[in-house]
């Protein structure tokens, strides 16, 4: 595969590491998912899931939409098929990919299989890409599967893109049970990768660990510490003891310094959280 | 109560505005994302039927309530906008706005759009108020999902299925997942298929 200029690449072994605060009331894959010992048993729970809901593969992308047309910025390729990921970054067919186009802004996942696809890329009018992207669909062998584009942090036009793809032909075998099971999977997998992409998390951050950057990102947003204990499953104690140390780290004497400093140093986005 | 029109109206206390199915007037035509839930309730010929629906569906999960509402200011408390009272608990949606009990709800802390859905039990409820408005209203589990709201960027929406089944051990993954696809479906059928209220 052939990374493509101005596409931020992923993989699962550049994730930052896992401090594993395990949020109360949160599903078990997600609890498995931060209790993953390294990169290998991650990707064997990610994979063991989407297999046992019929899935082969799985791609996490952020794209800005610019006049309804996608612009890739980051891809996480672990679960993806690689030969598929390097056709369609290297010849563009995401600009015709028309799931972005049609996915629902409430965050609906849609369903979709090859055969549409063909029908759709035969329509009077359309170019060669469309007719490429519906060939490269099925050279891959990819034939149905379940399509997410969700809103993100940092403006109106970014979205999260999430899609499942199966060998299986037709759309029939995704009923609305692999459906709910489906969606868990993306969700879970979004915070998740939302908790360590690099990139995502505030450059003044750098040495912090992720249950500080939790506990920063509660205090941004106006939480007490005894719902950031909540939310992170801590003690009130450990919360106290982290904010000591992060009020020595800023060299702040309060809560509101502390906010303000970090917002400093991240230019006050990645700590305001958001999807 | 200050305005009220068919099937809606405004709760003085934060200028919420309430609305029930009859309210709803459907699109004409569904998009291409869509479940057996939302055409389900796209066929439903009346309010009553739709109503019906949603019940069952909720009861098939293990739930008997559901509120649907979209929250602003989520910065200090998430004051609700709008709320879909129809398969809300009696007495629920007036104690907590004239109690601001949005105030001091963790649940809207603890989620964040579109993460994942959070399964809470009366006994996670620190603050006395709103445990004990639960208790009398015998409120005592429930899933709680926090999405997006389209053409609203900075109101959130929040989808709440509740129970009275004691303690959440019986929310298992396979019950998140229902819930969250009920809740989703929802979601696209009243803010994208119908439209929300701007004002009554």
């Amino acid at each position: 595969m052939t990374p493509t200029a101005g596409i931020t690449w992923m993989t699962d072994e550049l994730l930052a590491p896992a401090e594993t605060p395990v949020p109360r009331g949160r599903a078990q894959l997600m609890v498995r998912l931060l209790e993953a010992q390294d990169s290998a048993e991650r990707k064997q729970v990610v994979r063991g899931m989407l297999h046992a809901i019929g899935f082969e593969w799985l791609a996490y992308g952020r794209v800005s939409m610019q006049n309804d047309v996608p612009v890739p910025r980051m891809f996480f390729s672990s679960y993806a098929h690689p030969d598929w990921v390097g056709t369609y970054f290297q010849e563009r067919l995401y600009e015709v990919d028309f799931r972005h186009r049609d996915a629902s802004p409430s965050g609906l996942p849609r369903v979709w299989e090859l055969d549409e696809v063909v029908h759709r890329s035969t329509a009077a009018g359309l170019g060669r890409g469309h007719q490429r992207f519906a060939e490269q669909l099925h050279a891959s062998g990819m034939r149905s599967g379940v399509f997410m584009s969700l809103p993100s942090a940092g403006g109106a036009q970014e979205r999260t893109v999430i899609s499942l793809s199966s060998s299986a032909s037709q759309r029939g075998w995704i009923v609305d049970s692999v459906l709910g099971q489906a969606v868990m999977l993306a969700l879970c997998l979004h915070e998740y990768l939302s908790l360590r992409m690099p990139e995502a998390q505030p450059p003044a951050s750098e040495g912090l660990s992720p249950m500080q950057r939790e506990i920063l990102r509660g205090l941004a947003q106006g939480q007490s510490d005894k719902e950031i204990a909540y939310r992170l499953n801590l003690s009130a104690h450990t919360v106290d003891y982290h904010m000591r140390r992060l009020r020595q780290r800023f060299a702040v004497r309060n809560r509101v310094q502390l906010v303000h400093a970090a917002a400093r140093g991240s230019a006050g986005l990645a700590l305001a959280g958001g999807a | 109560v200050r305005v009220a029109t068919g099937g809606a109206w405004i709760v003085p206390a934060h200028g919420t505005v309430v609305y029930t199915e009859e309210w709803l007037q459907p699109a004409i035509a569904l998009s291409a994302c869509n479940t057996s839930l939302i055409r389900l309730l796209h066929e439903a010929g009346t309010a009553s039927e739709r109503r019906r629906l949603v019940r069952g569906m909720l009861a098939a999960i293990g739930f008997q309530w559901l509120d649907y509402l979209q929250v602003d200011r989520c910065d200090r408390a998430c004051v609700p906008v709008r709320w879909f009272a129809s398969h809300s608990p009696p007495q629920w949606i007036e104690r907590y706005l004239r109690e601001s009990l949005f105030e001091v709800d963790f649940r809207h802390r603890a989620t964040q759009p579109y993460g994942l859905p959070l399964a809470w039990e009366l006994a996670d409820v620190g603050e006395r108020r709103l445990a004990r408005l639960m208790h009398e209203l015998g409120l005592r589990s429930g899933v709680f999902v926090s999405l997006a709201t389209p053409g609203f960027p900075d109101q959130r929406t929040v989808v709440s299925l509740v129970s009275g089944a004691p303690g959440r051990g019986w929310i298992d993954d396979g019950v998140l997942g229902r819930s969250a696809m009920l809740a989703l479906s929802l979601h696209e059928y009243l803010a994208v298929c119908c439209g929300l209220p701007e004002g009554i």
